[in-house]
């Protein structure tokens, strides 16, 4: 099967259906079915496409769209490409477009890893901590591994990294499992928890991805002069203790420690930020908006996934109506939260309409909004299954809604001069979510009894 | 045969867990409201300030200070004509 992307600049060869149903399998051989894995590294062709770029004549690699259910996961993978885009690595396969899909351009062929020196290992390693450095200070993270993702070519007698990111989650485990001795083992090992932190993750399969080259037995390493052979024993201490452990916090201190062991000037690794929380990567609303639009009004979208696309596209529009509105844009802002009204009647864009009416002297609109608001909260049937601490942030976050309204409300009681039922609002959003607003506000109403 | 028929209820039995799994495993996520999109704070109404000391004499100071004003302004006009009288 033939498909142009990008106006037609690429034409790809391959069914990307085919290549969403290989990904949906793989969480399931990985996590359920790990045992049956074959020791050994198969070919992974079926998890990407491949095609050709028009302007240039060069091949491409393609990570097609996923299937329209996991649309929120496809716009996270598209917003790290195009991280990775816009920072243009040596380091990293060039992405050549994003969106809808990711295209980029032919890497080196995914082949098991070499078998290096220390000094030439620990070369790669740098390199690989370069781009996660740069890439946690963007919000990317975790990344992916393994040989699929991180390939390597030899350069003027230097092995160097060719780093596949985005990439595919799962493939990065399937990949330490073909790989492994003891499959049990590897999948307990805690690098692969689910909740682990991100950056914790990278620096840890950095570790791995180091030893892993290496051609000589770890006691090498006490056969190195005194700042090398410290380095050596810090990277055997993470990898068994996991980084916090070893005192390695972020990409640019393990660049440090590689530095070291690579005998590179540790000027080349004085710049790189030090980034021990991941910052949140939002993705662009009017990109998100846009994309969602298309594929809500699109054929191909199955009726069962409607709501996959539906819900989030109101929230994106929410987004950029609280944006809109936080610059004093209020007509932006009332026509963004209309459009999310149209698509989901949720209670919490009541709320937000009613203000943004309020703002443009619309008070009666506002007071039939804030009632509705309240109205559709009390209607609201909502499914879904939650862990236990799912759960608790899902009322959490309700709360905060609820008590949003109740503040609206009673801010309008309290202007109309109605001072008992203002009161009642504005305690009840202090008891379900106090804040600063809603305890002026209170103030305001004892201010307007005492005159 | 009473052997054999247990067994092909066994059978049976465990061809029917094997489907759940299999079919439990192929469940969706529940659609929703993705949580981790919360960038922005949501709109809240306009909630008047305090009334601070400091606010109810802010009318005074400013009061205070374009009297200041109009006096520097005044007696440099004076002095301005006086010089140009001279």
């Amino acid at each position: 099967m033939m498909r142009a992307l990008d106006d037609g600049r690429f034409v790809v060869r391959g069914n990307p259906e085919e290549v969403a149903g290989e990904r949906r399998a793989l969480w399931k051989y990985t996590r359920l079915w790990h045992r049956n894995i074959q020791p050994g590294l198969s070919p992974k062709d079926g998890y990407w496409l491949h095609g050709t770029d028009r302007q240039s004549g060069a091949r491409v690699q393609v990570h097609p769209r996923g299937y329209a259910f996991d649309w929120t996961h496809e716009l996270a993978t598209e917003t790290v490409a195009r991280v990775v885009q816009s920072l243009a690595l040596p380091y990293t396969v060039p992405v050549l477009h994003v969106g809808p899909g990711i295209v980029f351009a032919e890497p080196p062929p995914a082949r098991p890893w070499p078998s290096l020196g220390i000094e030439a290992a620990a070369a790669c390693a740098l390199q690989a901590c370069e781009v996660a450095a740069r890439l946690h200070a963007r919000g990317c993270g975790p990344l992916v591994f393994g040989p699929s993702h991180l390939r390597l070519v030899e350069q003027d007698g230097h092995w160097q990294i060719r780093w596949l990111v985005p990439g595919i989650e799962d493939l990065d485990l399937y990949e330490a499992l073909e790989l492994a001795k003891d499959h049990d083992r590897e999948h307990r090992h805690p690098r692969w928890d689910w909740g682990i932190d991100p950056i914790q993750h990278d620096l840890w399969q950095i570790a791995w991805f180091f030893f892993s080259l290496l051609a000589v037995d770890r006691s090498a390493g006490e056969t190195l002069d005194p700042a090398p052979r410290e380095a050596f024993r810090t990277l055997l201490g993470m990898l068994d203790g996991g980084p916090e452990a070893a005192g390695v916090k972020d990409a640019a201190s393990l660049a440090g420690v590689f530095a070291v062991l690579a005998r590179v000037p540790s000027a080349r690794v004085q710049g790189l930020p030090v980034v021990r929380a991941l910052p949140r990567l939002y993705p662009d609303w009017d990109v998100v908006i846009a994309d969602g639009e298309a594929l809500w009004k699109s054929d191909s979208l199955p009726r069962g996934h409607r709501d996959y696309v539906r819900l989030p596209l109101a929230v994106a529009y929410h987004q950029r109506a609280s944006r809109a509105w936080a610059r004093g844009e209020h007509g932006a802002a009332l026509a963004d939260v209309d459009r999310a009204l149209e698509i989901d009647d949720h209670a919490p864009y009541h709320t937000t309409r009613a203000v943004l009416l309020d703002a443009q002297n619309r008070r009666d609109e506002a007071r039939a909004a804030i009632a509705m608001a309240f109205t559709m909260d009390a209607e609201a049937k909502e499914r879904g299954f939650r862990t236990p601490d799912e759960q608790a942030a899902w009322e959490k976050a309700k709360d905060v809604e609820r008590a949003r309204a109740h503040l609206t409300r009673g801010m309008f009681a309290l202007r109309a001069g109605s001072l008992d039922e203002a009161e009642a609002d504005l305690r009840r959003a202090e008891e379900l979510a106090p804040n600063a607003l809603s305890t002026r506000a209170l103030a305001a109403v004892a201010r307007a009894r005492s005159r | 045969m009473r052997r054999r028929s247990l067994g092909g209820c066994g059978l049976v039995l465990l061809a029917a867990l094997f489907w759940a799994g299999a079919a439990r495993a192929d469940v969706l996520p529940e659609p929703g409201r993705p949580g981790h999109w919360d960038e922005h704070p949501a709109p809240t109404p306009e909630v008047p300030l305090e009334e601070t000391l400091a606010r109810r004499l802010l009318p005074l100071l400013a009061l205070g200070m374009a009297g200041c004003t109009a006096l520097a302004a005044a007696r440099r006009g004076r002095v301005l004509s006086r010089a140009g009288r001279r």
